[in-house]
């Protein structure tokens, strides 16, 4: 045996891999940002995309192995605080999937709008934040890693120094976020209080001896936790800081928001309810189908009035969260192994999908909005005359949120609803239906509104949108995305349900 | 070979998407030229599929995984069988040589690209039926198809008599299509599986039941079910009305859709699912009633028809009714042998059809006459397709047709055996009262006949190489050549070897066969040539003088004529109490289920109206709500728990 460690051929490269090179890209883009000091810098956001799409090209490589199940590979922990498995894996995918449309995004926004060039290097650090979130396997480097996404997450939000909008909504988001820190915090001491240990391993082997000696304190801890991260998550009560933050920044980061930020969530969410939480009894289940149900329903009624495009999508985006958090609530009804599979793989479906059909329509409503210079959903009228291309874009995300066949929108939500009716818990499907139902109204009144000719324009060739192919390439992105998932879901399915975790 | 028959429909799908993006104003040439080159290259590969399944034993399939739910999952791909094989080269050979005539027949449309779009989609849905390994996905394209043909038959939507028939086609298709839903979802409920092989599977070993319904039930209640799917699309009696409205569509697509492919469909669903079919007596009689009633009404109905097209449209319905008795029989390869000479044949006789119909500018037989100098080309080819179609000795239909009436004699169904030969008879007749009316005798409208003329070589060719196959095609499995297709089709039952069932399991030995009998071969030809000779004696007779026939006081033609009132039967008992039946409901729905649902989405409205005020913008509030959810929750939680420590 050598005695040097062998510091090469570890599996850390792999799991930590997209890490490390999202976090060198970061260190590289901000050297490189305060060399570059004038003229158009919106290369750095070109070599940030090159950046985080080596680190998908890492993870995808450390997937593929997870499935083939080669030897050198085994899900195991590292320093104690990052689990090497394809769960990780899997959703540092997604975030980084998420992360390179946004980039996308932000290059043209960049390339248009004066705004602060520290924004490109706060997005990879965010990003690396999301990515500890995904694979981190202790309590402490859970929580570092939020913080380090929620308060690059304040700053860009607040990017638009100038708007008055922005600089509130990233004030509001600041003190909702520390308030949701806080109370998450404080669940965390409870539970290192009866379990003495921060490490999710140790405290899942001992779970079910804390649980019957102290029900209590665990139950004061869950719903602490659950609060904490809902307030990030924007679960309803704790939502009402989303529409003026995604409304007040600029629209890359409301994508962000609306993305990264909440897949990265949802990945801490169940690690810690899987192994902290996972082995108690399905009681306090009950508050997570009832935050979904509740979720489910005010999201999609104060989505119905809104006449702001963004603040419509921050309110579709909390109902869209209701209906992801769904299998969640079924943690507690599992009993054989291969349910397990069932329920996280129909929550990655959706968010795949959420992300694209998401990020697509938010960069429309940016470009409409740049157009007509009004957020307000009538600026949307007469778009189809406008630029047919824009109008069918968002027709198909639109559709594919409110959840019509042939979209990846239905296939995750069909896939969510046969969870629900699989493990006997049919009246939250009864509501997520219910509630899309609710929200075809709003969706379509926004189809309707692109397809009515607007008396104000030309008739004869009415004036149409400049659309730079940055923008056309991230909207071809999203929708091949979108339909790809409808039309083949399996080709994901099968990806993300045969990794062995 | 066979792993690449998913080319085969992908092909035209290319074509509509590149005719699609190309516009209306693609210059004609162009548009037609790229659509047959591209069915061209289908027929070659279909060609080769065929051939490389000589010899070999069972299925080729591909599936992948396309969904999963729970435990059950249902994969999307493609299966090659002896009798997907076939079909491939029936539809392929015909759609290219369709297409190739429709540039002679649509020349100078205005929406001419919008019908080859039309008609490459249909071709790719139909291809793509064929070769569907699994229920699910055969009954997409199974409506798809539907859609196309209602597109077509709707194409000069101007015409209200189109528009009419084209919604005509769609419903009365519709109503077939629900049993045949329902017959899979009963089998996918049963069996958990939409997959053919898995489906046979289980049926022949019994393992098939749902809830109360025994295995056998279930087994009869899904054959009859997708037979009425079949019964829908391949106008069986009751539901053949749709198809002679349906010519109002151009006639390219009345060769296409109305007589070789998509009504053949119905057949083929049949063939397909045989092995289920042949584990209940009652649905195979069933189905060998059906289709004999059908042969017989059609054929007597198609004797006093003076539209051209709807003569050859009732006789379609006709033939599609000896396709199912031989079905129903146990005649399985008959059944599908007289699918393939029917496709050549029928095809021939309308776009022969059509070149008169070009040439002359009319449908009613009794204005034309005489055309046999001015189109002698049509004339001989139109010769061969009416002797295909009385079943006269070589020709194609003579061998399929004797061998269907063979088998139901021999199978001990007389009746049904009379019911084909009184069929024949009419057969032989009502084609040379076309025939005879058409080209024998003195021009009855001299302007019209001064204009005729032969069509282009585009309009020729087909017809030259279609007439060809309707003399010859016969001999694929003649007893001169040993019976071969038979040979091939048959292969198909090997199946059961690949899956483990012994050959000798009823479900796998795909119907019965017989051996030719010259004496039963005489007879039918002899009944051909008599309703030939009765055609001639009435129409080509010098001393007779042809006039319009009135029907007055006859009741026997009126009966004919009028297609046995069955449109007027149908109105008064199933669409003038669906109009009342609409009107009630239209009211209910109009006052009082719109009424509720106004009355819940202004409620829903008002309460996210309400709520919107909680949305102050006061981060004191915000804050407030945050920190008032979280205790409440905590509080019942502990409340719950009984007690804080």
């Amino acid at each position: 045996m050598n005695s040097t460690p062998d510091f090469l051929h570890q599996p850390y490269w792999y799991t930590m891999g997209p890490m490390m090179v999202v976090a060198a890209t970061a260190f590289v883009v901000m050297i490189l940002e305060f060399i570059f000091r004038s003229g158009n810098r919106r290369w750095l956001s070109g070599i940030s995309m090159l950046g985080i799409l080596v680190a998908l090209g890492v993870a995808i490589r450390f997937d593929v192995a997870q499935v083939h199940q080669a030897a050198w590979i085994k899900p195991q922990l590292l320093l104690n605080t990052i689990a090497v498995d394809s769960l990780g894996t899997v959703f540092s995918i997604l975030i980084l999937i998420g992360s390179f449309l946004v980039l996308l995004f932000t290059f043209d926004y960049t390339g248009r709008t004066k705004v602060a060039a520290e924004h490109t290097y706060l997005i990879l650090f965010a990003v690396v934040g999301a990515l500890t979130m995904a694979t981190a396997f202790d309590l402490i480097t859970l929580y570092v890693g939020l913080e380090l996404l929620s308060v690059s997450s304040y700053v860009l939000t607040a990017l638009k120094k100038k708007s008055l909008k922005s600089v509130e909504g990233g004030a509001k988001y600041l003190v909702m976020g520390s308030i949701g820190s806080a109370t998450l915090l404080y669940g965390f001491s409870f539970i290192y209080g009866i379990s003495g240990t921060t490490n999710l391993a140790a405290i899942a082997s001992s779970a079910q001896d804390l649980w019957a000696t102290y029900p209590t304190m665990v139950i004061v801890a869950f719903v602490l936790v659950v609060a904490g991260l809902g307030v990030k998550l924007s679960f309803v009560p704790f939502h009402m800081w989303t529409p003026d933050a995604y409304e007040g920044a600029p629209s890359p980061i409301s994508a962000f928001l609306a993305t990264v930020s909440k897949v990265a969530g949802f990945a801490m969410l169940f690690r810690i309810l899987v192994w902290v939480f996972g082995s108690g009894s399905s009681a306090e289940f009950y508050w997570i189908a009832i935050i979904a149900a509740i979720t489910m329903v005010v999201g999609n009624l104060l989505a119905l009035p809104q006449k702001n495009m963004k603040r419509l999508l921050a309110f579709s985006s909390v109902a869209q969260a209701g209906y992801v958090v769904v299998p969640f609530a079924l943690f507690g009804f599992i009993t054989a192994s291969q349910d397990w599979y069932g329920t996280i793989d129909s929550v990655m479906f959706y968010l795949l999908a959420y992300t694209f059909m998401t990020t697509g329509a938010f960069a429309v409503a940016h470009l409409v909005e740049r157009d007509r210079e009004s957020g307000e959903s009538d600026a949307l009228i007469g778009l189809a005359r406008r630029n047919p291309w824009l109008a069918t874009a968002l027709t198909i995300f639109l559709l594919s949120l409110a959840g019509m066949p042939l979209t990846g929108g239905f296939v995750g939500k069909f896939y969510i609803f046969t969870e629900t009716v699989h493990l006997r818990e049919v009246w939250l499907g009864i509501v997520l239906f219910g509630t899309s139902v609710m929200s075809f109204f709003y969706y379509f009144g926004w189809i309707r509104k692109m397809f009515i000719r607007d008396p104000s324009d030309n008739p004869v060739s009415p004036k149409p949108i400049q659309v730079a192919p940055a923008m056309h390439t991230l909207l071809g992105l999203c929708v091949l995305g979108t339909l790809v998932l409808g039309v083949v879901p399996a080709a994901f399915l099968h990806s993300l349900g045969q990794t062995p975790w | 070979m066979a792993a690449y028959a998913w080319i085969i429909p992908l092909l035209p799908l290319v074509g509509y998407i590149f005719l699609l993006l190309l516009g209306k104003k693609a210059p004609e040439g162009f548009v037609a030229g790229v659509s047959t080159i591209l069915v061209l290259i289908g027929l070659g590969l279909s060609l080769g599929v065929f051939s490389s399944l000589a010899g070999t034993d069972g299925a080729v399939t591909y599936t992948w995984k396309w969904l999963s739910i729970g435990s059950h999952n249902i994969d999307v791909g493609f299966q090659v069988t002896h009798l997907n094989a076939l079909m491939l080269v029936v539809v392929s050979l015909v759609s290219t040589l369709v297409f190739l005539f429709s540039l002679g027949y649509m020349h100078k449309d205005e929406r001419f690209s919008v019908f080859y779009q039309y008609l490459n989609l249909f071709v790719f849905s139909m291809l793509a039926l064929v070769i569907s390994p699994n229920l699910l996905q055969m009954y997409i394209f199974w409506e798809m198809v539907g859609l196309c043909s209602y597109l077509l038959v709707g194409f000069w939507y101007f015409k209200p008599e189109a528009a009419l028939a084209a919604k005509k086609s769609f419903i009365v298709t519709r109503i077939g299509d629900v049993g045949l839903f329902i017959a899979i979802i009963l089998l996918f409920a049963s069996t958990g599986s939409f997959d053919f092989n898995t489906i046979f599977q289980a049926a022949a070993s019994g393992k098939i039941a749902l809830g109360f319904i025994s295995g056998s039930g279930l087994i009869t209640l899904t054959a009859i079910l997708a037979f009425i799917g079949a019964v829908g699309k391949s106008a069986q009696f009751p539901l053949h009305v749709w198809l002679p409205d349906a010519m109002e569509g151009p006639t390219p697509v009345s060769a296409l859709i109305h007589a070789a492919t998509m009504v053949a469909a119905g057949v083929y669903l049949v063939a397909r699912l045989y092995p289920l079919f042949e584990l209940s007596q009652p649905a195979l009689t069933v189905v060998a009633w059906i289709g004999g009633v059908t042969a017989l009404l059609a054929s007597l109905m198609a004797l006093t028809q003076r539209d051209i097209k709807r003569v050859i449209a009732y006789s379609t319905v006709s033939q599609l009714g000896y396709m199912m008795m031989a079905l129903g029989v146990g005649g399985y390869v008959y059944g599908v042998f007289h699918l393939m000479t029917h496709a050549f044949f029928k095809a021939l006789l309308f776009l022969a059809a059509g070149s008169i119909i070009h040439a002359i500018d009319t449908q009613d037989l009794f204005d034309m006459g005489g055309l046999r100098k001015k189109m002698p080309i049509t004339f001989w080819t139109f010769l061969a397709g009416a002797l295909a179609l009385s079943g006269i000795v070589p020709f194609a239909g003579f061998w399929s047709k004797d061998d269907i009436l063979t088998a139901t004699l021999k199978s001990g169904h007389p009746v049904l055996y009379l019911f084909g030969l009184i069929a024949a008879f009419c057969t032989a007749f009502y084609i040379f009262r076309v025939f005879f009316l058409t080209f024998a005798g003195k021009p009855r409208d001299e302007k019209r006949y001064e204009h005729a003329h032969e069509g282009s070589w585009v309009m020729t060719l087909p017809l030259i190489v279609l007439a060809v196959l309707a003399t010859i095609a016969g001999f694929f499995n003649s007893p001169l050549n040993g019976n071969a297709l038979e040979k091939y089709l048959l292969r198909d039952a090997g199946d059961a070897v690949v899956a483990g069932i012994p050959t000798t399991s009823p479900a796998y030995l795909l119907g019965h066969t017989y051996p030719a009998n010259v004496g039963l071969m005489a007879l039918s030809v002899a009944v051909g040539l008599a309703g030939i000779g009765l055609a001639a004696w009435r129409y080509a007779n010098k001393n007779r003088e042809i006039t319009v026939p009135t029907g007055e006081g006859n009741f026997l033609y009126m009966l004919s004529y009028r297609k046995f009132y069955l449109d007027e039967i149908y109105y008064a008992i199933v669409v003038a109490p669906g109009k009342v039946l609409a009107k009630i409901s239209d009211f209910v729905d109009r006052y009082i289920i719109d009424g509720i649902v106004v009355v819940v989405s202004r409620l829903v409205y008002v309460i996210g109206l309400g709520l919107k005020y909680t949305q102050t913008g006061q981060l004191q509030t915000y804050g407030a709500a945050t920190m008032l959810g979280l205790f409440v929750i905590l509080a019942i939680a502990l409340f719950r728990q009984g007690g804080v420590f």
